[in-house]
């Protein structure tokens, strides 16, 4: 029993010992879940869902500041600044010279705000407002500006694998496949391809870390992500449209750390075939036991 | 004319017109409007200009300003 538990802890600490942190261009994150800051009912929800999520990165959208009442409450005021890692994206733009001025000025207020890492940005060109779809083209293009003028740019793009290794190869500093539609809730709609961008962009000579973006509803989304080896999760209408979004913060952030163990664990083979748990010696009955493969 | 003593122009924000007295710098104009110079952003005609730049920048006629600040999002 004792040797079991002993087994059991050091089997633990290996998986641990050998799981390096999440690292995006160069800056360092305690937590594989990064979280949005969208579409809560208040700031208030949304600082305690921060919270409850454990995570340490969150990102924000740029966008033009009321000025019939003096800009109102800023989300700035609702964010741990000492903690997390701000990242503000170019979400609504639709060309890449509009993502580029987007990018900038939201690394200028980070500047302006004082924060300590602000060369970080999600890069969001889409292709059109049904679907919210990135637009390939103008992602790839947009991406090699920003990369040229100093940002490490998390590309949101689709599950395209050929694509994500463009990206990669422009000098992204993660790749963001899409589960599915953002705010859509559809899962992951194709794990396959996650699966080989995965694999592809671990094998070549410099990792470069694999994100899943979008489209999350539940924790088994997350999960299933984090167990086919993704180095990470974000996630914003999952938690902020959740029934009660603290509580469903929680849960996708231990969903994240299951996944990403079970990853780590490596899971076992699949068969077709059943192969029993219990003995199959010993049996209180000599009956003969009719098998398919026989 | 009654506006002869004290000249204004007009400049856009954000794509909306507004008039203001000759002179005027940036930082004035942040102020006037109740914004926190720490949580914005301000490009003056597609040119981000730096904060430290706000209080010495005046205005000029026909000037664009994209003034922009950080909201929730995904």
């Amino acid at each position: 029993m004792s040797d079991f538990q002993n087994d059991n802890q050091d089997h633990q600490k290996h998986a641990e010992m050998h799981d390096s942190p999440l690292v995006i261009g160069g800056v360092l994150f305690r937590h594989r879940l990064l979280m949005g800051s969208g579409r809560y009912e208040s700031l208030e929800v949304m600082r305690a869902a921060l919270a409850a999520s454990e995570a340490d990165a969150v990102t924000v959208a740029v966008r033009r500041e009321r000025l019939s009442d003096g800009g109102g409450r800023n989300v700035l005021d609702f964010l741990n600044v000492e903690q997390l890692r701000i990242i503000p994206n170019t979400a609504g733009c639709y060309d890449m010279a509009t993502a580029v001025r987007c990018a900038k000025m939201g690394r200028e207020i980070l500047k302006a705000f004082g924060c300590s890492v602000v060369d970080l940005v999600k890069l969001e060109v889409l292709g059109d407002s049904r679907t919210l779809l990135p637009d390939p083209i103008e992602t790839l293009n947009a991406t090699e500006q920003l990369v040229k003028i100093g940002f490490k740019v998390l590309c949101y793009c689709s599950d395209d694998p050929i694509l994500a290794r463009r990206l990669y190869q422009a000098g992204a500093a993660a790749v963001m496949p899409a589960g599915s539609p953002i705010g859509s809730g559809g899962g992951l709609s194709n794990p396959n391809h996650l699966r080989i961008i995965i694999d592809d962009l671990k094998s070549q000579m410099a990792e470069c870390p694999v994100i899943v973006d979008a489209g999350i509803r539940t924790p088994s989304d997350v999960a299933l992500a984090m167990e086919i080896g993704a180095d990470a999760v974000l996630l914003n209408s999952a938690v902020a449209k959740a029934g009660n979004p603290v509580r469903m913060a929680e849960a996708m952030s231990l969903a994240v750390r299951a996944g990403r163990k079970a990853f780590l664990a490596v899971p076992m083979q699949k068969s077709r075939f059943a192969s029993a748990s219990s003995p199959e010696f010993g049996v209180i009955t000599r009956k003969h036991v009719p098998s398919s493969g026989e | 004319m009654e506006l002869s003593q004290t000249n204004t122009l007009t400049v856009t924000i954000n794509d909306i017109p507004q008039e203001i007295i000759e002179g005027c710098t940036l930082s004035q104009l942040i102020e006037q409007h109740g914004l926190n110079p720490r949580q914005i952003a301000v490009e003056r005609n597609m040119e981000i200009v730096p904060p430290d730049d706000f209080s010495t920048t005046v205005l000029g006629p026909g000037d664009a300003l994209e003034i922009v600040t950080l909201m929730g999002g995904g």
